[in-house]
């Protein structure tokens, strides 16, 4: 048994924040217990005791992210031998890297959000090689012709819901992501832009049907995590009008909005290129079933990843450095475009508050979840500077400063004096995407949770104090200490097993068959190989 | 598989003289551990492969190099030098209207899938025609055997394909061509061909076009997509060396062209070139990996080899000092690696399980020793 002596426990699923002591058995939390050896003991006291952190939205893993290594070994080298001089220098450019740069900063659970179902096992092996941390992959659905063709039948929702069912199952997904649902197989037919109302050529179905189809799946198979969507015309100037029309769709159903920020652009000013931020925030602030996370842009070089294929085309012209790959899948798209985010540019600088405005405006830190889209808006090891710029109205007015002073006249961001507290960064790093994710087991302290549990100094630099934790403990066993990874274990991969009727998987079999020559079994992650790959656990689903 | 890794059935063999396979692996041990700089090439291997070479690279210091060369390595500098598009075996065959084939003799690969491809109509296509073959070889197409397939043949030698291309990419930007390996009407033709494609897509053999030939090819790719839809499909090639590539990116951040020497992954290119290492001496040892087919390096006579082979025969190889049997993915055991078919990863359980050890076997027992005498593991 360990016991973790007079830290500061903060602790929000259990309304908690007092001087307390923790005790793990078995890789487990446990009430205190009477009568039994403590075979380790740390004194934390000054110290700030959290669960391990859970990042819900970050490209970690996959087919996608790989290219993306494969493009830019630039970067890989500028974090070998540069670790403290450049954002990059912080990629986690190899699976290895990732696990042992997120458990420094005291994540113990991340979500890789974007994996096409074919290319399920590819992710679920790099999973299986990133070590310490748990993760989990998102089914990326909504593209391809099986179930544009089963909308354009007419079938009903049962069909898609078994289909929906037997691809996370096949795919061993933790839930559903749909991305510009019906853009990746426009492109295909060459159509250069793709809004909420707009048909798909062929089949008929407009992108709000396909959303609101497997909005529904999602949430008839009983999948604790909502529909995870990624709306139409992501970056463009005047795409708040999208994400208004998308929450006023969904108002009253579940649905999480991701990385909002690049959808809160309007179209004033002299540029035609404004924060429209405090207006999107209003609207989440009202519609209540509807979680978001930020994906908040910091400044430098980083790389765009994304399933957008039809935005990520758009995007190459802009590339830098100068070079991109776009990726025409068999079910979906995909595009790696580099990008370097600069202070000095007005654009830039106005994505960069908009994102602040989202984080301050939305009043509910259980609604709005920390990310950075890693690597699309800056890599996730700037995360400790962005939880400083949120606790720090003083912070982020010298920042501001250095902003090119048109682009301050287009965001409400230097009139707002929020900051956030320790309680709230743990509720929005911790308790809330346990929640969202439908994890009872972790994100809080309480008995019987698994022991991931975040050590932090109290730093006046909070920047510094989230970057190198003083000690990570995972399933109870220490793994980090001071920011340096002290013990290596592996995690593990977390998905859901709805239940579905089989008879689409003998539907499914047919037509791989009809339409590819190509046995169905090479596309999925088949029981078999479990020996190639690391453990599974299985998140019950609702009745 | 219980057993497989003792090896009882392995063929080994130290120096021209059959042995245990314990004495093939100590002996190789051995070796590892008295190597300045050893070089591990070929890799040949499946995924499970990787990840254990990786971790013996690791453990030792060691230089990687696969793709010197290699078809695979010229497509992979090109897409990461000036960008690509690219496609997968089955939208092609589903969706493409348009198929720009390039060099097809150059590649005996290729050959089943290009058959199949020439054999199926694009169910998925935007427009209801004839899918549109254009034929540049040296020998002309074969002859359509449906009605759903119109086949140009152009002749044009591997060595004229890049000029060739640049003709084409200039037409297509309305700017005029000098000398061209074709026609000026016949240029023309193809220039409208490719503008006329809702969806083409380019396949390609890169050992005959070259670097220039593969990132003009990509230029033109590019610029066709200013207006229509085009993609690229380089032919697979063999030995998952597509897949090497990949697993050694996830884990080290690099396809290939590595070195562990100095206890992180470094990548240059020149410096870790497999032929270079082997012939100037820097590299003092080297592992060689070939678990798809038995082949041998030309460099070998330069530096002493650790071979681990397929299909051994009754006598070593000539030229390896320590030569090993290993079995054949998906053949002689499960295996995960790169599928021709759907041009990602996928999963294949053993056709004929046999007991003889894998790469992965093989190598992580090497890795238990040096381990045991205290090398911190990665």
């Amino acid at each position: 048994m360990i016991r973790l002596a007079g830290g500061r426990v903060i602790d929000p699923a259990h309304g908690r924040d007092e001087i307390a002591d923790l005790w793990i058995e078995n890789g487990r939390i446990i009430a205190q217990p009477t009568g039994r050896r403590v075979v380790e003991s740390f004194d934390l006291s000054g110290k700030i005791v959290m669960a391990g952190a859970i990042d819900i939205h970050s490209h970690i893993a996959g087919a996608n992210v790989n290219t993306a290594r494969l493009l830019l070994p630039e970067h890989h080298r500028a974090h070998l031998t540069r670790p403290n001089e450049t954002p990059l220098s912080q990629l986690g450019w190899s699976t290895i890297e990732t696990g042992r740069l997120y458990a420094a900063m005291g994540f113990t659970t991340v979500v890789e959000p974007a994996i096409a179902p074919h290319t399920a096992l590819h992710a679920h092996l790099e999973l299986a090689d990133t070590p310490i941390i748990d993760k989990a992959i998102l089914a990326v659905l909504g593209n391809d012709d099986f179930l544009l063709s089963l909308m354009r039948e007419k079938e009903g929702p049962h069909l898609i819901r078994d289909y929906v069912g037997s691809m996370l199952a096949s795919s061993r997904a933790l839930g559903v992501k749909v991305i510009n649902a019906g853009a990746a197989m426009a492109f295909k037919h060459n159509l250069r832009s793709f809004g909420l109302d707009d048909v798909v050529p062929t089949y008929g179905v407009t992108s709000r049907a396909i959303v609101s189809a497997l909005q529904q799946a999602v949430h008839e198979l009983g999948v604790p995590h909502p529909l995870h969507l990624h709306c139409n015309n992501l970056g463009l100037s005047g795409n708040v009008d999208t994400a208004l029309e998308t929450i006023a769709a969904f108002d009253g159903l579940p649905v999480h909005l991701a990385h909002l920020q690049f959808y809160s652009y309007g179209a004033e000013g002299k540029r035609g290129f404004s924060s429209a931020a405090a207006r999107l925030a209003a609207a989440v602030n009202a519609a209540k079933t509807v979680t978001i996370d930020v994906g908040q842009v910091m400044f430098g070089q980083t790389v765009t990843v994304s399933s957008d294929v039809l935005r990520q085309f758009a995007a190459t012209k802009f590339a830098h450095p100068r070079k991109s790959i776009i990726i025409d899948g068999d079910t979906n798209g995909g595009g790696i475009v580099p990008i370097a985010y600069r202070q000095s540019s007005f654009t830039n600088a106005v994505q960069w508050s908009a994102g602040l405005e989202l984080f301050l405006l939305i009043e509910n830190p259980w609604r709005v979840f920390f990310t950075t889209d890693h690597p699309n808006g800056a890599p996730f090891t700037s995360y400790p500077e962005l939880f400083a710029l949120l606790m720090d109205r003083n912070l982020r007015a010298a920042w501001i400063e250095s902003l090119p002073k048109p682009a301050l006249t287009m965001t409400t961001l230097p009139s707002i004096g929020r900051e956030y507290t320790l309680f709230e960064i743990a509720t929005m790093t911790r308790a809330s995407p346990a929640k969202l994710l439908g994890l009872s087991d972790r994100g809080h302290l309480g008995d019987g949770a698994v022991a991931d549990i975040a050590v932090y100094h109290d730093l006046k630099d909070r920047a510094a104090m989230f970057r190198g934790a003083h000690l990570v403990f995972k399933n109870g066993e220490a793994v980090v200490r001071d920011g340096k990874v002290t013990h290596e274990i592996a995690g593990k991969t977390l998905h859901v097993a709805p239940s579905y009727d089989r008879a689409i998987d003998r539907k499914l079999d047919g037509y791989y068959e009809r339409l590819y020559g190509v046995p169905r079994r090479l596309f999925v992650v088949p029981p078999e190989a479990r020996g190639f790959l690391g453990a599974f656990e299985k998140v019950p689903c609702a009745a | 598989m219980p057993g497989r890794g003792e090896g009882r059935h392995a063929r080994a063999w130290i120096e021209g003289v059959a042995c245990p396979l314990d004495a093939a692996i100590e002996a190789a041990l051995a070796r590892l551990r008295k190597s300045r700089h050893p070089l591990f090439a070929g890799l040949g291997c499946d995924i499970e492969g990787v990840r254990t070479l990786v971790r013996l690279a690791r453990l030792v210091g060691a230089s990687i190099d696969h793709l010197s060369g290699t078809a695979t390595g010229i497509e992979l500098a090109v897409a990461r030098d000036a960008g690509m598009f690219l496609t997968t075996p089955g939208e092609t065959g589903a969706r493409a209207d348009t198929l720009f084939i390039l060099a097809p003799e150059a590649s005996e690969e290729a050959r089943p899938f290009l058959e199949r491809l020439l054999e199926t109509t694009p169910k998925l296509a935007a427009r209801d025609a004839p899918r549109n073959v254009i034929w540049v070889g040296k020998a002309p197409a074969p002859k359509a055997r449906s009605r759903r397939l119109e086949i140009t043949s152009v002749p044009v030698p591997p060595a004229r394909i890049a000029p060739f291309l640049a003709a084409l990419r200039a037409r297509l930007a309305g700017r005029p061509v000098g000398t061209a390996p074709l026609s000026a009407p016949r240029l023309e033709a193809i220039v409208e061909s490719l503008r006329q494609a809702k969806f083409g897509v380019a396949i390609w053999s890169s050992a005959a076009l070259g670097p220039l030939g593969v990132e003009m090819l990509a230029g033109l790719v590019r610029d066709l997509n200013e207006r229509t839809r085009f993609s690229c499909l380089p032919v697979m090639t063999t030995d998952n060396a597509a897949g090497t590539a990949m697993a050694l990116t996830w884990l080290m951040g690099f396809p290939s062209n590595v070195g562990f020497a100095r206890g992180e992954a470094e990548h240059d290119p020149w410096r870790f070139d497999a032929a270079r290492l082997a012939r100037s001496g820097e590299a003092d040892l080297a592992l060689w990996i070939s678990a798809y087919r038995r082949h041998f390096p030309e460099w070998a006579s330069a530096v002493p080899v650790i071979a681990l082979t397929a299909r051994a025969g009754e006598t070593q190889m000539p030229g390896a000092l320590i030569e090993i049997e290993v079995g054949t993915p998906g053949v002689d055991h499960d295996t995960i690696d790169h599928s021709p078919a759907t041009g990602g990863l996928a999963f294949r359980a053993a056709t004929a399980p046999k007991e003889t050890p894998s790469v992965a076997d093989v190598l992580g027992r090497i890795c238990a020793g040096l381990t045991e005498e205290g090398r911190a593991p990665w």
